[in-house]
């Protein structure tokens, strides 16, 4: 396994599925004006109305822009652990992240508020939106099982730092600050900034949710050992997203999207050398017996065509671009 | 950029521009300094008087209350003059002797009108009324009672010549004034009503901490509201319209809004008609004078006057009759005071508190009335109601997301077909005008969804979502489509149609000016975006114009226009007749042989009935359900007529799938079309000379071999015709290899003149 994942969703149906979600359930919700629904606070929610629905749902859309970009590229980063353990183990994770620390969030805030709660300014009130709790367990096995790759230093000079420069080096340390940076300090990063967000809720509930996640690992939490999902193995069946299996994949995409474009992209190529080179020169040596499958080859028949196949997305491109 | 004198005197000129334009207040001379300085002055004066003025006390000098309606009744032709002699300024009862209202209308207002709860106050009114109204309204009388005279300040009219720096003193009355045509009447029996009303919210003056001044400071009594009112008979022929401020007293559901113009300074007159019962409630008056004042001091309402307020309350004195409009609302008991607070909350800031919406009664005003003191006019409305804004919004909202589902399963069914029709020679047979028209349609929904979009601020979203989908749909999908339309049937440009049904575009006709340059896509696509946007901007301009029209143009024109824009499949079917598509039995015993693909019908089926019924949703929904939101009348004659016809266009679109695209027409009119499967000559041979084989030519495309049949010599009678194919400027191709390169480009690939499609 090499260090780097690969670039891209190929492969990774899970980390698709949870980022399409986290991007698009925020903008269904707004536009259809129900974004309210996802947002949850014990006072007047769970205390008054009784909407007990808003725990199971909450975690499904960030209300605001910044988290809902800051969660979709977290997810992005996570795909790593969907090579690591597989698609279908990958998704029980998150399954059961969900679950435990919507479970665990929820009885700490009953808790708290019914024993120390009964003044106002000490009530837990707001929760965190968005799939923060989930997103703070997965960190957990990232950190856990992913190696670090490379480090390094970063060394701001202090104020005398101007002079410190035809110094000798013991003067140069006492006035700058070092910082060590790691690769994955984007990771830590987005978390950080995630939490902030927040405010007091994002840290409460984002160390809470990594707890779980490090119960979870170790088998406190049970379930990940021996339960799977259950029915969805047809959806997330590419097995495991090996460099072998993206390449397989990847191999396939372009076939068929090359396949589909091909009828198109031999007229706009045939077209093209007509209008430069006229006359039967030009025409492509197909006959009518040729199976549109045969096309992976058919930029290499036409002797003037000059220009690659072009798929349909790059035509409309195209269109705007001339 | 060089700069020399003329450039320089050309920048000055146009700071000159502007930098002289009128400032904040718009004033734009001396002349009209002083008009503005005058009013405010006026204003001052007035609102000095209406803050030393006590509940038992008439009006002083305050515009348009001058004389009394027994004034009037006295002398009809007393001039507004204060003090009037023998007036009593010291005394207020709400008769006819101190109001401008007569007796009969004030009985009527306390029995009738207002008369849901007067004492108490147990009833429950909605706090917040923003919502739309309709109703019906009447007119009572229009002759009956005596017009009180009302004259305009003469230092509202506008300057005569630039020397004039003063404006003119005194006052003119309405004898006096030059007559443009309006109605100081209204002259229908019966009509219809709308009340727009919103609320002036309670802000905060935000740019100054220290001094925060509010309005409607007591908010569960009393509220100050814009009303907005327009009546008109069901012609729409004659028109009128109030906009003005109004007052709401929350706790006994009444409003009163008097139009403000310069004849009526009617802010001032506000507490003393709220008031209009026998047992006069004092609180009522300082209660509604604290509210004006609040407003008056929040706004700044005499510095902050413009030459627009000017012009505005000059045109409105001038053009139009002054109304007081008395209303009386149905009160929500079923509610309790927090319920209403809930659903008030709710619908302002929506977090899914626990309150049935959908069951929100209508804002309902159990009675009305209108009364112009200076036209004489007494109005009554009847039936009138409206659901909140807020609700109105969610509804709009659910229906524009379904439209926006609708484009979505547009766009996929126009993909389908534009993936069915891959060659140039099946778009060939696809009527350009067919799809210019759903295209039109489409195009200019998105300029209106635009347009709409940055008029309802609270949709702006779904708006811009659909304006999108709609414009991605027209001008992306729908103009590529068109595109390829259009350039598949250039060859036919200045072809008869006798030569189009014969199919036969390519026969040399000397006649005929070849085209010297046959376009390519990209000159194509300019030219008709160009088109597509200019058509755009014209419709929309005049669907957005028609709206304004009186009732009876509007309904003809909408009616042809939704006829015309529904016969979409009409120039398709004359498109199948001229290019002749065989019967579907033909079509599957030809299929047999080399041209599968060529001889389809052009539209599937699929998208044909989906495009019907994606694009008759909508007019369905509109005639036929009553409360729809764009308050479309009912019609279901008309929609029974264009279902039909929709269906009589599929009908016969599909009958020409099943008999052949011309069976309508006489067979002596259908000319024979162009073969290109046919015996050659030997005079050919000779004269195009032959390939390495005797009796055969060499194919341009394939450069091997062509047998061909040839007419004198017997031994190539064995030569199937169909295995070549013949051009009309008899240039030879084997069938396979023609047909894809006619799958490319209706061209001869030898002399690029024009092949007649398959």
């Amino acid at each position: 396994m090499s260090m780097e994942p690969p670039v891209g969703l190929t492969a990774m149906p899970v980390t698709k599925i949870a980022m399409i979600t986290t991007l698009v359930v925020p903008l269904m919700a707004s536009i259809a004006n129900y974004k309210h629904i996802f947002l949850l606070q014990y006072d007047p929610f769970l205390q008054t109305y009784h909407q007990y629905y808003r725990l199971f749902i909450f975690q499904l859309c960030a209300i605001n822009e910044s988290d809902t970009v800051i969660l979709a590229l977290l997810w992005y980063l996570f795909r790593h652990l969907e090579r690591l353990l597989g698609s279908h183990k990958y998704l029980t994770l998150i399954f059961l992240s969900w679950a435990y620390t919507t479970l665990v969030i929820w009885g700490l805030n009953l808790i708290w508020n019914s024993f120390v709660g009964h003044y106002q300014w000490l009530q837990w009130n707001n929760f965190t939106t968005g799939s923060l709790p989930i997103a703070l367990s997965l960190v957990h096995f990232y950190k856990e099982y992913t190696p670090q790759i490379y480090e390094w230093n970063i060394r701001l000079l202090g104020p005398r730092g101007g002079l410190s420069n035809h110094n000798d080096s013991k003067q140069e340390d006492e006035g700058a600050v070092e910082w060590k940076i790691n690769d994955q300090f984007l990771l830590n990063g987005l978390i950080l900034l995630l939490i902030l967000n927040q405010g007091f809720a994002g840290l409460l509930c984002g160390f809470t949710s990594w707890m779980c996640g490090i119960f979870i690992d170790k088998g406190l939490l049970p379930g990940l050992d021996r339960w799977r999902i259950p029915f969805v193995s047809r959806w997330i069946s590419q097995g495991p997203p090996t460099r072998a299996n993206v390449a397989m994949a990847a191999n396939a995409a372009t076939n068929t999207a090359a396949a589909r474009a091909s009828t198109e992209a031999a007229i706009t190529a045939a077209g093209s050398a007509n209008t430069t080179t006229p006359g039967p020169a030009s025409m492509p040596l197909r006959g009518s017996s040729t199976a549109p499958t045969d096309t992976s080859t058919a930029g290499d028949d036409e002797p003037g065509a000059d220009e690659p196949a072009r798929p349909l997305g790059v035509q409309f491109l195209d269109s705007f671009r001339r | 950029m060089e700069i020399d004198g003329n450039t320089l005197v050309f920048i000055i000129v146009i700071l000159f521009l502007f930098f002289s334009t009128p400032g904040g207040d718009g004033v734009s001379s001396q002349y009209e300094f002083n008009q503005l300085q005058r009013l405010k002055q006026q204003l001052q004066t007035e609102h000095e008087t209406f803050l030393n003025m006590t509940h038992a006390e008439n009006f002083r000098n305050i515009t348009g209350f001058k004389l009394s309606y027994q004034d009037t009744l006295n002398n009809p032709l007393q001039n507004a003059t204060y003090p009037l002699p023998g007036k009593e300024y010291d005394r207020w009862f709400p008769d006819q002797n101190y109001m401008i209202l007569p007796n009969e209308v004030i009985d009527t207002l306390n029995t009738k009108v207002w008369n849901t709860s007067n004492g108490d106050t147990s009833n429950l009114f909605p706090p917040n009324i923003t919502s739309t109204l309709l109703g019906k309204i009447d007119v009572v009388a229009n002759n009956k009672y005596e017009k009180i005279r009302m004259p305009i300040p003469r230092f509202y009219e506008p300057a005569t010549d630039f020397s004039e720096d003063i404006p003119p003193d005194g006052e003119t009355y309405w004898s006096e004034w030059p007559s443009y045509g309006e109605l100081h009447n209204v002259s229908f029996q019966h009509g219809e009503i709308a009340i727009q009303i919103s609320h002036m919210d309670n802000i905060q003056n935000a740019n100054n901490y220290l001094r925060r001044s509010f309005i409607n400071k007591k908010n569960d009594h009393w509220k100050l509201l814009n009303l907005q009112i327009d009546f008109s008979d069901k012609a729409e022929k004659e028109k009128h319209s109030i906009s003005s401020k109004a007052v709401y007293d929350i706790q006994r559901g009444r409003i009163l809004s008097i139009s403000q113009s310069s004849k009526l300074h009617s802010l001032f007159a506000l507490p003393h008609y709220m008031s209009l019962q026998d047992d006069y409630d004092e609180k009522i008056f300082n209660d509604v004078k604290e509210l004006v004042n609040e407003f008056w001091n929040f706004t700044d309402y005499a510095d902050t006057m413009t030459m627009k307020d000017l012009q505005n309350a000059y045109n409105n004195a001038n053009l139009k009759c002054e109304y007081m409009v008395f209303l009386q609302l149905e009160p929500w008991n079923q509610y309790s005071k927090d319920q209403i607070k809930l659903i008030d909350d709710e619908l302002n800031w929506p977090l899914g508190r626990p309150v049935n919406l959908s069951s929100l009664p209508p804002i309902n005003v159990v009675s009305g009335l209108l009364y112009s003191p200076d036209c004489g006019v007494r109005l009554q409305i009847h039936e009138v109601k409206g659901t909140r804004y807020e609700l109105k919004i969610i509804s709009i909202r659910k229906h524009l997301l379904f439209g926006i589902v609708l484009f979505a399963a547009q766009i996929y069914l126009l993909l389908t077909q534009m993936h069915h029709t891959n060659t140039p020679s099946m778009v060939n047979k696809i009527s350009f005008y067919c799809f210019s028209m759903i295209n039109l349609v489409d195009g200019s929904l998105a300029t209106l969804y635009f347009v709409a979009a940055s008029v309802v601020p609270e949709l702006y979203l779904p708006l811009v979502i659909s304006a999108f989908s709609c414009f991605i749909l027209a001008s992306i999908f729908e103009i590529r489509y068109l595109i390829s339309i259009y350039a598949s049937q250039v060859n036919e440009q200045n072809v008869g149609i006798v030569n189009l049904l014969r199919g036969n575009t390519g026969t040399y006709d000397e006649n005929r000016p070849r085209p010297a340059f046959i376009p390519d896509e990209s000159s194509i696509g300019g030219s008709l975006y160009g088109r597509f946007f200019f058509m755009l901007i014209i419709f929309t301009f005049l669907i957005l114009s028609s709206t304004s029209w009186p009732r009876q143009l509007r309904m003809i024109f909408e009616y042809i226009l939704i006829f015309i824009l529904n016969s979409y499949w009409v120039p398709q079917i004359f498109r199948n007749a001229v290019k002749g598509i065989p019967s579907r039995r033909e079509r599957v015993r030809s299929s047999n042989g080399g041209n599968r693909s060529q001889n389809k019908m052009p539209l599937l089926w699929s998208f044909v009935i989906g495009t019907t019924i994606i694009r008759s949703l909508p007019v369905v929904y509109v005639f036929t359900y009553s409360s729809n939101v764009f308050r479309h009348h009912k019609d279901v004659h008309f929609v029974v007529f264009l279902s039909l016809w929709l269906l009589f266009q599929i009908s016969i679109l599909y009958s020409q799938d099943i008999l052949g695209s011309r069976w309508f027409l006489p067979k002596h009119t259908i000319p024979d079309g162009y073969s290109y499967f046919k015996p050659l000559s030997k005079e050919y041979i000779s004269e195009h000379g032959s390939g390495t084989v005797e009796n055969t030519v060499d194919c341009a495309i394939c450069m091997s071999d062509v047998p061909i049949y040839i007419e004198e010599i017997s031994e190539t009678h064995k030569v199937d015709q169909h295995s070549y194919m013949v051009t009309p400027c008899n240039h030879v191709f084997h069938t396979s290899c023609l047909e894809s390169w006619m799958s490319y480009k209706l061209q001869c690939p030898v002399c690029r003149s024009p092949l007649p499609p398959l």
